[in-house]
C-alpha cells in the first residue's frame, strides 16, 4: 500500500510540473492536458534518473529532492489542475454517460486484481531476466554499473530508468506500479484520441476493448516497457492529428516531444516519429509547398531527436554504440562482436522455429508467409514464445473489423491511423521479428480504427447500431473473461501474500522454478563473493549476492569461440573475480547453442574442478579454485 | 469530434462482405478458443 501512496505522490508532483511545461499548448480539455503533462513528467523523471546515474548520485535524497523541486515549480498548475479535475470528475460521475460509468466500474475491478498481482513477489516475464535486474543493481550501487558480461545491463532506456527510480525510492512493487500507471494512462490516451477525432462513443469503446484485452492483463501484472511505448506513440499521433486539424505549431512541437519519448523508450519506438514524419510531409505539402513541408518535418524530427537522445548518448558513451548491442556492423561496441551478433540471431531464429511449431507450422521464411501474422497472432498467440495459452491474446475484433476501413471514404484520420499501424507492423513483422509484443503500439491505433469503422457503418439504421453494440459488448465480455483467466492462477496466493497468510519465500518456491537455487546462493555465499551463473538465458533477479553471467549468447567478454580448455575459461573469468559458480536450471532446449557443445563441455569441466557447497532440487552451488578468485566483484562504475 | 466531413459509407455488397469476413474470424477464434 505504501508503494501506491508513493506512486500517487510522484504522479501528483510530475503532473504539476508537466502542466507548467505545457502551458503554451491549446489543449481541448483537462484529460488531454493531464495525459500530456503526466507523459512528459514521467519522461523527464526518467532522464533525471539517467543523469543521476551517470553522476553517481543515484540515491533517495537526490531523487526526492528532484521530485520536490518539480512539485514546487509546478505548484500553481498542480493546485489549479487538481481543482479542475475534481470538478470535471464530479460532473462526470453525476451526469456522464451511463455506459461509460458501468464500463469504468468493471475496469476498476480488473485493475484491482492486476494491482494485487503486481504486489506479489516477482515471477515470470523478462523482469527476472533484465527489466528489474539491472535497475535494482544500479539503485543499490548508487550509479551505473559496468556489466561487460551482459548486454542487458545497457538497456538504459526511459522505462528502465523509471524502474531504477522506483528501486531507489522503494522497490520492485513500485516499479511494477509504474508500469500499471502507464497501462492506465495508455487506456485513457486511447479514449482521448478516439473521442477527439472520431467521437466519444468510439473513444470509449476502443479504450474499453484495449483495457480488457487479455494481452493488456499480461502486460499489467509484470514490469514491461510496452505500455510506456504505447502511451508515447498514442500521444505523438494525437498531437500530429491535432496539428493537422488546427494548424497550430505548438501541437507539432508536442508531437515531436512525444515521438522523441517513444524513441527513448525502446529502439523500435524510433519508428513512431519516423512514420509520423511521412504524415507531416503529406499534410504540409498542399498547405505550405515543399519549403513549408520541409520546415515542418525537419522541426518535428529535430525536436524528436533531441528528446530521444539522452538514452542513446548514454549508450554510446558506455559501449561506443548508441544502439548497443544492435547495429554492430555500423557502430561496433564493447564486449561484443559480429560473430556474437550472428550467433544471437541464429539462436533466436531457431527459437522462433521451435515456437512456431506449436501452430503446426514453421517460422516465417518469406514476406509472403509473414502476411499470415495477423491471423496467427489472433488464433495462436501462444506460438511466438513460451507463454500461456491466452497471455498474448488480442481477441478477434481487430482482425474482423480493421479491414473495414477500406470501405470508408472521407475518413482521412482513420486512414492515417490505419496507415501508421500497418506501416509500423509491416516493418517490425517483415524486417525485425514477427511477435505480438513488438507490434503492441499498433493495437490501440487499430482498435480505434476498427471501432470507428463499425460505428460508422452502423449509422445506417437503428437495428444496425444495436447489432454493433451487441458485438462490441459481447467482445468486451469475452475479452474480460479471458483476462480473468490469465490472472486467475496467481490470484489466491497473491492475496494470501498480501494478507500475510503466505510468506514471499513460499510463494516464490511455488511459482519461480529458479528460486530455490538463488535462495541457496543467497544463504551460503559470503556477501563479498561473486557467483558465476552458467546459463544460456540467465534470469538472476532473485540473486541478492554479486553475480557474473556467463551466457554465450548475451555477452562477448567471455568469448567461447576463442576458448579451448577449462584453463582458458578460468583465465577469461579472472577479471571478474568470481568465487562461486552455479548452473541455472533452464527449459528444454528451445533452440541450439550457436557456439556448439564446447560451451557446455567447458561448464561441466569448470564444475568438475569446483567444490560443492550446497545443493537443492534445482541445482548446486560450487566454490571455485583460487585461480579465478582474488580480484573482487565488479564495482560501481558511474558513467562507464 | 473532428471538423472533417462525416465519412461516406460503402455500398451494401461491401458491407455484406465485411460482415461475412468478421463472422468467419469470430467463428475461427471461438473454435481455437474452445479447442
Amino acid at each position: 500500500m505504501i508503494d501506491a501512496v508513493i506512486l500517487l505522490g510522484v504522479l501528483v508532483a510530475l503532473y504539476g510540473f508537466g502542466r507548467r511545461c505545457l502551458r503554451a499548448v491549446p489543449f481541448a480539455d483537462g484529460l488531454e492536458e493531464g495525459l500530456y503533462a503526466l507523459g512528459l513528467g514521467l519522461g523527464l523523471l526518467a532522464y533525471a534518473t539517467l543523469a543521476l546515474g551517470v553522476a553517481g548520485l543515484l540515491n533517495r535524497p537526490a531523487l526526492v529532492a528532484t521530485l520536490i523541486g518539480a512539485a514546487w515549480l509546478g505548484r500553481r498548475e498542480l493546485v489549479a489542475g487538481l481543482a479542475r479535475g475534481r470538478h470535471a470528475t464530479r460532473a462526470w460521475i453525476t451526469h456522464g454517460p451511463l455506459g461509460e460509468r458501468v464500463a469504468l466500474l468493471g475496469c476498476v475491478g480488473l485493475l484491482l486484481v492486476e494491482c494485487l498481482l503486481a504486489m506479489a513477489p516477482v515471477v515470470g516475464g523478462d523482469q527476472t531476466k533484465y527489466q528489474l535486474v539491472y535497475p535494482r543493481l544500479f539503485a543499490e550501487a548508487g550509479g551505473f554499473v559496468a556489466t561487460p558480461w551482459s548486454f542487458w545491463g545497457y538497456m538504459q532506456y526511459l522505462m528502465n530508468m523509471l524502474f531504477t527510480a522506483a528501486f531507489v525510492l522503494s522497490g520492485d512493487v513500485l516499479a511494477r506500479f509504474m508500469n500499471v500507471a502507464y497501462g492506465v494512462l495508455a487506456t485513457l490516451a486511447v479514449f482521448a484520441l478516439g473521442r477527439r477525432f472520431f467521437g466519444r462513443a468510439v473513444g470509449a469503446w476502443a479504450a474499453l476493448l484495449f483495457f480488457v484485452m487479455p494481452f493488456t492483463a499480461t502486460l499489467m501484472i509484470r514490469a514491461w516497457v510496452e505500455f510506456a511505448l504505447g502511451l508515447y506513440v498514442l500521444l505523438a499521433v494525437h498531437a500530429v492529428l491535432a496539428w493537422r486539424e488546427s494548424g497550430k505549431g505548438e501541437w507539432l512541437a508536442l508531437g515531436g516531444v512525444m515521438g522523441g519519448l517513444a524513441a527513448g523508450t525502446k529502439l523500435m519506438g524510433v519508428l513512431a516519429p519516423a512514420l509520423l514524419g511521412g504524415v507531416i510531409i503529406v499534410t504540409a505539402l498542399p498547405r505550405g509547398g515543399l519549403r513549408g513541408a520541409m520546415r515542418a518535418v525537419v522541426g518535428f524530427g529535430f525536436v524528436a531527436m533531441v528528446v530521444a537522445s539522452p538514452c542513446y548518448l548514454r549508450n554510446a558513451a558506455a559501449t561506443g554504440n548508441p544502439i548497443f548491442p544492435f547495429g554492430y556492423g555500423v557502430f561496433g561496441g564493447a564486449n561484443w562482436s559480429a560473430e556474437a551478433a550472428r550467433g544471437l540471431d541464429d539462436y533466436y531464429a531457431a527459437y522462433r522455429e521451435t515456437h512456431a511449431q506449436k501452430r503446426g507450422a514453421g517460422a516465417y521464411g518469406s514476406w509472403i508467409e509473414a502476411l499470415r501474422f495477423p491471423w496467427d497472432a489472433t488464433m495462436a498467440p501462444y506460438a511466438f514464445e513460451k507463454v500461456g495459452r491466452y497471455a498474448y491474446d488480442v481477441g478477434p475484433f481487430l482482425l474482423a473489423f480493421v479491414p473495414g476501413v477500406l470501405l470508408l471514404r472521407r475518413a482521412p484520420a482513420a486512414w492515417i491511423l490505419a496507415g501508421l499501424g500497418s506501416a509500423y507492423g509491416a516493418i517490425v513483422v517483415l524486417g525485425m521479428w514477427a511477435h505480438p509484443r513488438y507490434i503492441h503500439p499498433t493495437l490501440p491505433l487499430f482498435l480505434i480504427v476498427a471501432v470507428f469503422t463499425v460505428w460508422t457503418l452502423s449509422a445506417a439504421s437503428r437495428v444496425a447500431r444495436w447489432g454493433v453494440i451487441v458485438v462490441l459488448g459481447a467482445t468486451a465480455l469475452l475479452q474480460g473473461a479471458t483476462s480473468l483467466r490469465v490472472v486467475a492462477p496467481l490470484v489466491p496466493d497473491s492475496a494470501r501474500v498480501a494478507a500475510g497468510l503466505m510468506s514471499e519465500d513460499a510463494f516464490l518456491r511455488r511459482y519461480e522454478r529458479r528460486y530455490p537455487l538463488w535462495d541457496l546462493v543467497n544463504r551460503e555465499m559470503p556477501e563479498n563473493g561473486n557467483v558465476l551463473v552458467l546459463a544460456m538465458i540467465p534470469h538472476p533477479y532473485h540473486l541478492t549476492r554479486p553475480f557474473t553471467l556467463a551466457s554465450p549468447l548475451e555477452q562477448g567478454a567471455i568469448d567461447y569461440r576463442r576458448l579451448e580448455s577449462v584453463d582458458d575459461l578460468q583465465s577469461a573469468l579472472a577479471p571478474f573475480g568470481v568465487t562461486h559458480v552455479v548452473r541455472e536450471p533452464e527449459d528444454e532446449k528451445a533452440a541450439s547453442n550457436p557456439v556448439g557443445d564446447k560451451v557446455t563441455a567447458l561448464w561441466d569441466g569448470l564444475l568438475a574442478r569446483s567444490e560443492k557447497v550446497g545443493e537443492t532440487t534445482t541445482g548446486a552451488l560450487y566454490r571455485i579454485g583460487p585461480v579465478v578468485a582474488g580480484k573482487g566483484p565488479a564495482s560501481p562504475a558511474s558513467g562507464s | 469530434m473532428s471538423t472533417e466531413r462525416a465519412p461516406k459509407g460503402p455500398s451494401l455488397p461491401f458491407v455484406v462482405a465485411l460482415i461475412g469476413w468478421a463472422a468467419l474470424v469470430y467463428a475461427a477464434y471461438v473454435a481455437s478458443y474452445l479447442g
